[in-house]
């Protein structure tokens, strides 16, 4: 269906279900509701970016603070505001049902965990309960469906690392908190929306404009890898392969965050040396790789940033990095990018005379190359298909 | 001499008035309660010193005077204009100026803050109706409480201006007014804070600050890294450029000259970033050509010459492969960055007729190894004499404007380096390029006067 399609669908969808709701409930709330709706499908279009762990929806947010409605009221929110994401938003339409699905579990889950918290903080002051019951659902929101979508590996990371998570669990509890308020008749309603929409808004814009710097960061890179490629003193994509190859050791043998980043912009930048040295049809003779890593270390040490990754680069480099830096290229030097060349090339690093590589480093090579034909062989058949 | 002392007393005064008000209104009225007055006052010097990071860089969410609408709300049954009065009095403590020890900075910001939020509070008290205050009287009342705050605040603003400067900048002063038209919604937000507040306790302002403060962090963090992006890309490209001497510190300089006439045609700040890099990475196919055809003292065969323009077309392959410099790949072709005059008037880029002249201009005013530096008089006068067929005429007085408004100067002894000192006074070349066999040049686009 096109889009416009899918926008009629909706726009109907969703008149029916304001004639249903204003039948049921009285019309002041079905105004405020439509509103939490919007702000749920808005939300989910909106996400937060943080690198190696899925994107986090804003609509997070909303969600939170909506728990504290009536659950009918509750329903119509999320089910309206998922299902009208999902039909407005783009890619393939299992993926987004899918998505739904997942966001309604974990969501249904979070009020569970808010009603028992609710019930069990019974003989605490109001202002406390409602805090702490919103604090456990929302908590058991933004972990539930994290854990849905990337698996239990992404709960590893270290808490200083959760700032946009904490951002919208405090807009969730404000919001929650403000919508209601905590006595019978303290309540700011609707208005309370604004209120808690210009912190979140802040951040997401704050997280946005530190994704695409990164990426601009990360392309300027590998704009510049290419370059020995376009001169022909590489081949082409081997800088791209030799960082994809560091990046993945890097995990398998648990070198650390800050130094994967320069391991990797030392692994693309590892031919640039190349273009400093002598013509080869000037001098007579072709550049020894030696020469070239030496030329390219002493350019990155000059390169303020990535003096780190100079050090990586040098010819007699040691260290973990350096290391895996070697192994990699040697391994794309063997096999070009063909997969299938894989285990060979791995059987030649080991037994290879003249050179010696850091038996940690091969062994965890020979477990990526494992784990590549292993992915090869399951893509095949799709192919075929 | 004598504006100085008038400066200090000035801040002075109004620091003092700010306090002599405060100690007034204690005499006569009710002290404010000490907790929201602490909270909010802490929030508040918070804000500023947030505000003071973030603004800088063209963004603010301007919590502060948020903060201080809040107070009015808060204080409004029992410390209705001192609770505000000292709020504003907060903003005394700005680390970012007590650091550098500008006590009359901070002296003029209390002061002013102190001001025009008892201004505001009086307003206030003036159009507010008897307790509960509904929120959609807060919409209305909050026009009237604005306008009070943003009198203050402009007159006192303009009038320090004037004292430090000596003369009032009409561009400045547009700029001022239209910063004040975004108060309105903060303060509403500020009032509905207020409310909230009131109604819920002071476990509302924690936590609609934390995400402010992660805001502040994250942003923290994209700035260094932008920055360091620019820095290792700058430092990446000279040391790469290096390789050609004749060159070496050209594409800084290119890029230095395109900030200027970017900043003086008033591109916005994403345009000016776009600009710098573009400019700095518009020769880095250059870096595929080797060097014994970059500085080729003689004339070039038709291969060799082919051979040569291929960098410019790695270069836009290059800058197209960033999605943030995309939009400006065209800055590293000469054909796309050729002045067309009808054209160009409408919807193109003007980034790479800014490159253009900045390379231009860089090239004429370096030794290479096939002419002596231009004088800068001299290049003025190429530039002009191109204008409006090669290069884009407004560009090409945007750079002489801005390069004698700062004084810079450059040319034969004005360079850093140079690398030929022996290098023929006439002829102009493109920059690195040589010259082309006159057979060859048939068919070929036509070496131009300056420029690649």
């Amino acid at each position: 269906m096109t889009r416009t399609g899918r926008l009629g669908l909706v726009a109907a969808l969703g008149t029916a279900v304001v004639a249903v709701t204003a039948w049921v409930i009285p019309p002041r709330s079905v105004a405020v509701l439509a509103l939490l709706a919007t702000a749920v499908a808005l939300g989910e279009a909106l996400v937060i970016r943080v690198p190696d762990r899925p994107p986090l929806p804003l609509a997070s947010a909303v969600l939170i603070g909506a728990l504290r409605l009536p659950p009918h009221e509750l329903a119509i929110v999320v089910g309206v505001g998922l299902v009208v994401h999902a039909a407005v938003d783009d890619g393939p339409a299992r993926s987004r049902a899918r998505r739904v699905v997942q966001r309604m579990l974990a969501m249904l889950v979070a009020w569970i965990v808010f009603w028992c918290a609710c019930r069990w903080g019974r003989s605490l002051p109001d202002d406390a309960k409602t805090l702490v019951a919103l604090g456990a659902g929302g908590i058991v929101l933004l972990a539930l469906d994290e854990w849905l979508r990337a698996g239990v590996a992404s709960w590893r990371v270290p808490w200083r690392e959760r700032a946009a998570e904490l951002a919208l669990l405090t807009s969730g509890l404000f919001l929650g908190i403000g919508y209601d308020g905590v006595g019978a008749d303290a309540r700011l309603g609707a208005w309370s929306l604004p209120l808690f929409a210009v912190p979140l808004l802040a951040t997401w814009f704050a997280f946005q404009r530190l994704a695409s710097i990164r990426l601009t960061y990360a392309q300027t890179m590998t704009a510049l890898s290419t370059v020995p490629e376009i001169a022909g003193l590489a081949r082409p994509g081997h800088a791209q392969r030799v960082a994809a190859l560091c990046d993945e050791l890097a995990a398998e043998t648990g070198l650390v965050r800050t130094a994967r980043g320069q391991l990797v912009a030392a692994a693309l930048l590892h031919h640039v040396g190349h273009l400093c040295l002598p013509d080869p049809r000037e001098t007579g003779r072709a550049a020894q790789p030696r020469e070239v890593a030496a030329k390219g270390a002493e350019i990155l040490r000059q390169t303020g940033p990535l003096r780190p990754a100079g050090e990586i680069l040098a010819p007699d480099a040691g260290g973990l990095a350096a290391e895996i830096l070697r192994v990699a290229s040697a391994f794309d030097e063997l096999t070009a990018g063909d997969d299938a060349l894989g285990p060979m090339a791995v059987e030649a690093l080991r037994s290879g005379p003249g050179y010696f590589y850091d038996p940690a480093v091969l062994d965890a090579l020979a477990r990526v190359v494992r784990r590549r034909e292993l992915r090869g062989r399951r893509a095949e058949p799709q192919l075929r298909g | 001499m004598a504006r100085r002392a008038l400066l200090t007393g000035y801040c002075l005064t109004l620091a003092v008035s700010a306090a002599a008000a405060a100690a007034i209104l204690a005499r006569q009225g009710s002290w404010p309660a000490l907790l929201p007055l602490l909270i909010l006052g802490v929030l508040f010097a918070f804000a500023e010193n947030v505000d003071s990071v973030m603004s800088a860089k063209g963004f603010s969410v301007s919590a502060s005077p948020m903060l201080g609408m809040a107070a009015i709300v808060v204080f409004h049954d029992s410390a209705p204009l001192l609770g505000p009065l000292l709020v504003g009095l907060f903003d005394v403590f700005d680390f970012t100026h007590l650091r550098r020890g500008e006590w009359r900075k901070m002296a003029f910001n209390a002061g002013n803050f102190g001001l025009a939020l008892l201004a505001a509070a009086a307003t206030f008290q003036l159009f507010a109706p008897a307790d509960p205050l509904p929120p959609a009287a807060l919409v209305l009342l909050a026009i009237p409480t604005v306008l009070a705050f943003s009198t203050i605040n402009l007159a006192l603003v303009i009038l320090v201006t004037w004292l430090a400067t000596g003369n009032l900048d009409r561009r400045e002063l547009r700029v001022d007014l239209l910063g004040e038209a975004h108060v309105y919604p903060f303060a509403l937000l500020g009032f509905f804070l207020g409310r909230l507040y009131l109604d819920v306790g002071p476990v509302v302002a924690p936590l609609f600050i934390a995400p402010i403060l992660i805001a502040r962090q994250t942003f923290g963090s994209y700035v260094a890294l932008r920055e360091s992006h620019e820095a290792t890309l700058r430092m990446l490209i000279g040391a790469l450029e290096a390789k050609d001497p004749y060159t070496a510190g050209h594409a800084e300089r290119v890029a230095r000259y395109a900030a200027y006439i970017g900043e003086e045609l008033g591109l916005g700040a994403t345009r000016l970033e776009r600009l710098r890099l573009a400019a700095l990475m518009h020769d880095v196919g250059k870096l595929v050509v080797p060097n014994h055809l970059l500085n080729k003292p003689g004339k070039l065969t038709p291969a060799e010459f082919a051979e040569v323009r291929r960098h410019e077309e790695v270069s836009v392959q290059i800058l197209t492969s960033i999605d943030f410099l995309a939009p400006v790949a065209p800055s590293a072709s000469s054909e796309a960055a050729r002045f067309r005059p009808v054209a160009d008037e409408r919807g193109q880029p003007i980034e790479p007729h800014i490159v253009a002249v900045a390379d231009a201009y860089d090239a004429m005013t370096s030794t290479r190894s096939y002419r002596k530096a231009l004088p800068q008089a001299e290049a003025f006068r190429e530039l002009r004499r191109h204008a409006g067929q090669q290069f884009h005429p407004g560009v090409v007085e945007a750079l002489i404007a801005a390069l004698r408004r700062r004084g810079e100067v450059h040319g034969p002894g004005h360079e850093a380096q140079v690398f030929h000192p022996d290098a023929p006074v006439a002829g102009t070349g493109s920059a690195g390029l040589g010259h082309l066999l006159p057979d060859a040049a048939a068919g070929m686009p036509a070496p131009k006067a300056a420029g690649r």
